[in-house]
């Protein structure tokens, strides 16, 4: 599904390569855990998957489709959801008005808001949180807002930078469940960036970075 | 839609700063509102005044009534007291003898008809004559000409200036004349100048707004003077006023408007040169029949000119500030969001659709700001208005709103304009960063 192919990435061309060569073939129906030390470029990986920048060299494909040749916009509201480390959500806006964002983004032709509210209490946000502005939620709510936000465009890959990082044990439970349900229910491939190795144990593959270099182990 | 009531939600979301700039805004809107209307109030004016430079008019006297083709002396043969009338020549100059015809010697009737104690006539039916006081009367000047006007078809170059606007301008109390080409030469008139008819307290000062061809006029009539209509003052009375106006007909056309008092018509600048001296010989130099002002700058012409000048000036000013403050509200606003905009495109939203999002949000701000500080600016043009109404003449046929209006279209394009490109030209720069280092995604 998601296949990158000698790639490598460096922030500029004085810095040095954060992503060495690297060689992969991301499968729907399976969860990916991506673990490794701060700075050995799990976020940077994430990042060129989900096309928010270009590989400094190789290629990425999706469904044997080179991304470059896609468009950016199409490739990042349809086919793949990110949901960031830092959650980056648009801190001004409501948590509904968030994922209705997306929703709008993605081209959804449903009742936006309804979905979007029947999202949020997916992963478990309070309903009367659903109309506050998003910088007034907890740490744990904007995760979950993120989380939504990266589901509401029902896209085939989720990448996912420490999902559960800020969660307590019955959100991460949740966070998990969903994600886990979009692998199994849904085919989704999911690709997640953990310290935890909770979280890893629950994945398909274990993927380990190391100086930009992959080396996956299979379960 | 969405983008729209996006944009809408927004100028709540970030309130904060769109209150800080709205302040900014609202007080330089407001002001150069106020300014570009005094300078359109000004300009307008001034334009009305000068315009049709260059151009060609044809005259038949607008506002003027043909009077009835068969009068008799008696309707109209009135002197009252003036500094004038006991001179018959110059009397004779004032009215052009073959508008009102000769006696069986061929010698204009209207020479005949004053003394001292009393006015005498000629009829038909012999000498006739009355008391001085009965003929007393308030009467105007409500025009000046080189000779009677022509009845209609007559035409000459205006060739610096301008003709009467309209009807109302040429008739209605308007304190603007057109002189004619050797008057100019002898008296070196330019437009804008001022020329004051005066007898002893009463007086009259029009704005010479229009230079007449005097070769035109040369060929028509030897002695072009000066053309003009006017009332108010009771300087030169001659015609009484009847309820239609009085006056020949015939080839001379002789007219006078309907609801004014009398017509004068002066042959020539050598008419008035010698009025002039009759004025300050009888009056033993302390009043003049004609002034002259020219380059004191006191003329309506001036102070509009002089004030549009300033208000055009401010508003220039204003003009500046607001497109500064747009620019830098444009900058500011991008650059505080860039955040936002690295995660909507991290979400796949398109460039066009985010310019045009933040366009449609600033816009959204400004013209709010804009539609307040407009009614602000409007309402106290309004209440300026009446002041410099008091103080300046204003034709008739400039509508107060056209100063407003202009005011309002260029104020609203220019925020408009330079919102539309501030933002274009601001977000330019993040929008073709890659979200990834705007996001600073590093790990």
């Amino acid at each position: 599904m998601l296949r990158i192919e000698d790639v490598y990435y460096k922030y500029n061309h004085k810095s040095p390569n954060v992503l060495h060569g690297i060689n992969y073939t991301f499968n729907k129906g399976c969860l990916y855990a991506v673990m490794g030390h701060s700075g050995s470029g799990k976020t940077t990986l994430l990042s060129i998957l989900a096309k928010l920048d270009n590989p400094t060299k190789g290629k990425i494909y999706f469904n044997e489709r080179d991304i470059t040749q896609i468009n950016a916009n199409v490739y990042r509201s349809k086919y793949i959801s990110i949901i960031f480390q830092r959650f980056n959500l648009l801190n001004k806006y409501t948590a509904l008005d968030n994922i209705v964002m997306a929703l709008n983004i993605g081209k959804f032709t449903g009742d936006k808001a309804y979905h979007a509210s029947n999202l949020l209490m997916s992963i478990n946000l309070p309903v009367e949180k659903h109309k506050r502005v998003v910088s007034s939620l907890s740490g744990g709510e904007q995760q979950r807002v993120a989380i939504a936000r990266a589901l509401a465009t029902n896209a085939d890959v989720i990448l996912a930078d420490e999902p559960t990082g800020n969660l307590d044990s019955i959100n991460t439970s949740h966070v998990m469940n969903a994600l886990l349900a979009l692998k199994e229910e849904h085919k989704k491939c999911v690709i997640l960036v953990t310290h935890d190795d909770r979280i890893a144990n629950q994945a398909d593959v274990v993927i380990n970075i190391n100086e930009g270099r992959l080396m996956a182990r299979h379960f | 839609m969405y983008l729209i009531t996006n944009a809408l939600k927004n100028l709540g979301r970030y309130k904060s700063i769109y209150t800080l700039f709205g302040t900014f805004y609202f007080l330089l809107i407001s002001a150069a509102v106020v300014l570009l209307c005094i300078g359109f109030f000004a300009n307008s004016t001034f334009a009305s005044i000068q315009r049709h430079f260059y151009s060609t008019a044809s005259i038949g006297m607008p506002g003027f009534q043909m009077l009835p083709a068969t009068i008799t002396y008696d309707d109209y043969v009135y002197f009252s007291q003036s500094p004038f009338v006991d001179d018959i020549q110059f009397t004779s100059f004032m009215f052009n003898p073959s508008a009102f015809g000769f006696d069986a010697n061929g010698e204009s009737l209207w020479h005949k008809v004053f003394n001292e104690n009393e006015l005498t006539w000629t009829t038909q039916n012999g000498i006739e004559k009355t008391a001085l006081q009965n003929l007393l009367r308030q009467i105007a000047i409500v025009g000046f000409n080189d000779v009677l006007l022509p009845i209609t078809g007559f035409h000459f170059n205006v060739v610096e200036g301008r003709m009467f606007e309209n009807d109302n301008e040429a008739v209605a109390f308007r304190n603007v004349t057109i002189i004619c080409g050797d008057f100019v030469q002898m008296y070196t008139y330019e437009i804008g100048d001022s020329i004051t008819f005066a007898q002893g307290e009463f007086y009259k000062t029009f704005t010479i707004v229009g230079l007449l061809d005097e070769t035109e006029w040369e060929n028509a009539r030897p002695s072009p003077a000066l053309f003009t209509t006017f009332s108010g003052a009771e300087v030169f009375n001659i015609f009484p006023q009847k309820e239609q106006g009085l006056g020949l007909d015939g080839a001379s056309g002789f007219y006078i408007p309907a609801g004014y008092d009398a017509i004068i018509y002066l042959r020539s600048a050598d008419d008035f040169e010698f009025m002039r001296n009759v004025v300050q010989r009888r009056t033993n130099g302390t009043h003049s029949l004609f002034m002259r002002h020219r380059n004191e700058h006191i003329t309506h012409l001036n102070t509009m000119t002089a004030m549009q000048q300033f208000s055009n000036m401010l508003a220039l000013i204003s003009a500046t500030f607001i497109v500064a403050l747009t620019i830098i509200t444009a900058i500011i606003m991008v650059n505080s969001r860039k955040y936002d905009i690295a995660v909507l495109r991290a979400m796949g939203m398109s460039k066009f659709r985010l310019i045009i999002g933040y366009i449609m949000e600033n816009l959204f701000f400004i013209w709010i700001v804009f539609f307040v500080a407009a009614i602000v600016g409007i309402g106290t043009f309004i209440i300026i208005y009446p002041q410099l109404l008091g103080q300046f003449f204003i034709p008739l046929q400039i509508p107060i709103l056209s100063p407003i209006v202009s005011s309002l279209l260029i104020n609203f394009g220019l925020i408009t304009i330079t919102t539309i490109l501030s933002i274009v030209i601001s977000s330019g720069l993040i929008l073709f960063t890659q979200p990834l280092k705007l996001l600073n995604l590093r790990d």
